[in-house]
């Protein structure tokens, strides 16, 4: 649930498995089923971006905060539930504060990485505790500056609570090898969707780990296989014509060269079955699981077509130089905000502001916030 | 029309009423409309920029906010009504960027901005960031690359233990101490191994392999001389290394612009190719004159280069390609700036 206010971020992480209506739904009467709609187009979108570009490299990267915000306006303000549009409220000087100070945090640690690896380590191992107050800090700042009907989404989780799903999850996988995996994958998503909130209401969470089992070891066995069968034939086919042919003396092994490219091919079809399949299920089998109110959501998305629309982008933006990129956002919203669904069972008008927004959260607050946008 | 059509809500609920919005000649806005209670002025309201046809949402002081979806009406309403004050800085520049970016025009101006900044980083700013990278990169940091790149192609089979005579080998080891001395080259070793293939290559860090077979294919001593000469030159260059940087430094500055690693991994591949192929262009050349000026110190004939390559390359069948789509420039190109720098040399020298 990286983005509970709708617009789903291309790339954005992700979860799976049918989606679970409670009988109930068919019998109440006042309910109604409504599908979101995405209204961006391809060219239109190019332009905003591509003078973007521009004006973030004329700016040496200052501008960047703002054409961030220009881009996620746009998007954003063409997301329809019924008729109202997504509001994207984020000021831009929160933004260029917050990659100010990421950049003083990482410009140091790399250059520790150009003395000593030892220096590296210990300095990502100072970084840790970090980690959980960014997580809090940039999934807050992300949700109050989205808006549906005027009021704000807002997101409360405590920093014990992300350093339990991140970094300590990170450990916990790693010393189980990845059998505590999943079960940590759907606690992270439990906490996300839990702590979330739109005006004064909280979202609520119904999903089990069953589901995040199965997917996990699916992607594994299909993984594996792809990596075994990628292996034998990079180097019985790739390596072994290379060296055939033979090269002139040159700068680096040749054949070094054509291993890698196989080593990149495999890699990217993992990454492909990877994004079109598990990272597709996850978002789907969160959405599904998230309850706000009387509300469910849906969201079924087909493996067939995420992996069609992953890999066209994919060589769209290989063989364009990346100028297909803003194509390639707007073909995947299109495709994946169109498939959402709102089971309404409140009235629309019913919602109240959440206790921050009603505070006033633009005043002297803002002013200190830090724009901390990482995905992680 | 005095007024443009707006949707107001009160900041408390998502209870949405129609209503009308306008300004004042003072720039104070005003919402009325028969849904509400009272007829609302608000001072000092900063209207969002506009973003292609999407709704404005206007966020008034109180909390309350004003959503408009004519955009066309409110801007006109607005600068009719703002007549004798000046336009505000921060307006005028969001309009000029809405005007840029809604019109194709603009769009070409912008594309044209952006490619001229890439070819120029790409050219200059990539080889300067990339200088400054090798110049404080630690030798033993390159050493280690290129010993972990080594290891690799030794454990797949790629490269197999040497089976040349120790008495050539000794040789051969020996005029590249002395190329190495010569030079004032420090950190450099010779390797032998078998490929399968004529080659010879130079790993970061300093090690230079040759292949039993190259040592097998050579006419004369001079040609495997000639060919590690070039290959010290790329030792001496750092050029393995710089490369990476090069590229490395390509694919930052495109992160840092799509703002997605990912993204920009796949942007820079297909011009990565082409990119890496003209970098390397460039350093052969300097791997070339570096052997060249070598040779002729030598006392053996710069062609020697040009001779070995050309026959490598008839062999391999890879003559045919244009320059360009090649990393090494073409053997024939180089036999001839070989003879060129000779001839230069032979008629002013001593
Ligand atoms: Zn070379």
């Amino acid at each position: 649930m990286k983005d509970d206010a709708g617009p789903v971020d291309p790339g954005g992480e992700s979860p799976a498995s049918p989606p679970e209506f409670p009988s109930q739904s068919a019998a109440e009467t006042s309910s109604q089923t409504r599908q979101l709609r995405f209204t961006g187009d391809g060219r239109e979108y190019f332009r905003i971006w591509i003078v973007n570009v521009a004006l973030t490299l004329l700016t040496l990267g200052i501008y960047s905060a703002w054409a961030k915000v220009r881009a996620r306006r746009y998007l954003y303000g063409n997301v329809w539930l019924g008729d109202d549009a997504f509001d994207y409220t984020a000021n831009p000087v929160a933004i260029l504060r917050g990659r100010v100070v990421l950049l003083l945090v990482l410009v140091p640690v790399s250059l520790a990485q150009r003395v000593s690896i030892l220096y590296y380590y210990a300095a990502l191992l100072v970084l840790m505790p970090l980690v959980p107050w960014v997580v809090v800090r940039a999934r807050s700042f992300h949700m109050r500056n989205s808006r549906h009907r005027s009021l704000a989404f807002d997101f409360s989780g405590r920093y014990w609570d992300a350093a339990v799903w991140y970094p300590l999850s990170w450990a916990a996988s790693i010393v189980t090898l990845g059998l505590v995996r999943p079960l940590t994958v759907f606690g992270r998503d439990r906490f996300l969707v839990t702590e979330s909130s739109f005006g004064n209401r909280t979202f609520g969470f119904t999903g089990r780990p069953g589901p995040y089992y199965r997917m996990y070891v699916i992607t594994a066995v299909v993984v594996g296989v792809l990596y075994v069968g990628g292996v034998f034939f990079v180097l019985l086919v790739v390596v072994g014509r290379s060296m055939a042919t033979g090269a002139d003396p040159g700068t680096a092994a040749p054949d070094m060269g054509a291993f890698m490219i196989g080593t990149l091919a495999i890699v990217g079809l993992v990454m492909l079955f990877v994004a079109a399949y598990l990272r597709t299920r996850l978002l789907c089998y969160r959405w599904n699981s998230s309850r706000l109110g009387g509300n469910e959501f849906s969201l079924t998305l087909s493996f067939p077509t995420m992996l069609w629309l992953y890999a066209s982008n994919a060589a769209a933006i290989v063989t364009t130089f990346g100028l297909f990129i803003p194509f390639a956002r707007i073909r995947f919203l299109r495709y994946v905000v169109g498939e959402f669904r709102v089971l309404q069972r409140e009235d629309p008008d019913a919602y109240e502001a959440g206790d921050r927004q009603s505070v006033g959260a633009t005043g002297a607050e803002a002013a200190g916030e830090f724009g901390l946008e990482i995905g992680i | 029309m005095n007024a443009v059509a707006c949707r107001y809500y009160d900041g408390k609920s998502s209870r949405r009423k129609a209503a009308a919005l306008t300004f004042t000649d003072a720039g104070d806005l005003i919402v009325d409309g028969a849904e509400l209670e009272e007829r609302l002025v608000y001072r000092d309201v900063r209207i969002p920029n506009r973003v292609a046809d999407t709704p404005r949402f206007i966020h008034l002081p109180d909390g309350a906010v004003c959503e408009v979806q004519d955009n066309d009406a409110l801007d006109e309403l607005r600068v009719r009504l703002r007549r004798d004050d000046p336009e505000p800085r921060r307006d005028r520049f969001w309009r000029l960027v809405h005007r840029l970016d809604s019109t194709w025009r603009g769009a070409a101006a912008a594309l044209a901005v952006v490619a001229t900044v890439m070819y120029s980083f790409t050219r200059w700013g990539a080889p300067a960031v990339a200088s400054l990278v090798v110049a404080t990169t630690p030798q033993e940091a390159e050493a280690l690359l290129g010993q972990n790149g080594l290891n690799l192609l030794r454990q797949l089979e790629v490269l197999e233990t040497s089976a040349l005579e120790p008495n050539r080998r000794n040789d051969l080891l020996a005029a590249f101490e002395e190329m190495k001395r010569e030079a004032g080259v420090e950190h450099a070793d010779l390797q032998f191994y078998s490929l399968g293939a004529p080659n010879a290559f130079a790993l970061p860090g300093g090690t230079v392999v040759v292949t039993d077979e190259l040592v097998e294919f050579a006419e004369h001593d001079e040609e495997i001389i000639a060919v590690l000469a070039h290959e010290l030159g790329h030792v001496e260059g750092r050029h393995v290394l710089r490369s990476m940087a090069q590229r490395s430094t390509l694919l930052a500055l495109w992160t840092a612009v799509t703002g997605d690693v990912s993204l920009a991994a796949l942007s820079v591949l297909g011009p990565d190719q082409l990119i890496a192929q003209s970098y390397s262009r460039d350093f052969e050349r300097a791997a070339d004159e570096f052997a060249a000026d070598y040779l002729l110190r030598a006392g053996v004939s710069p062609t020697r280069l040009g001779d070995i390559l050309e026959r490598l390359e008839r062999e391999s069948g890879t003559g045919s390609f244009p320059t360009w789509l090649s990393s090494h420039p073409a053997a024939a190109d180089r036999a001839r700036s070989a003879m060129e720098r000779a001839g230069d040399r032979d008629e002013p020298g001593p």
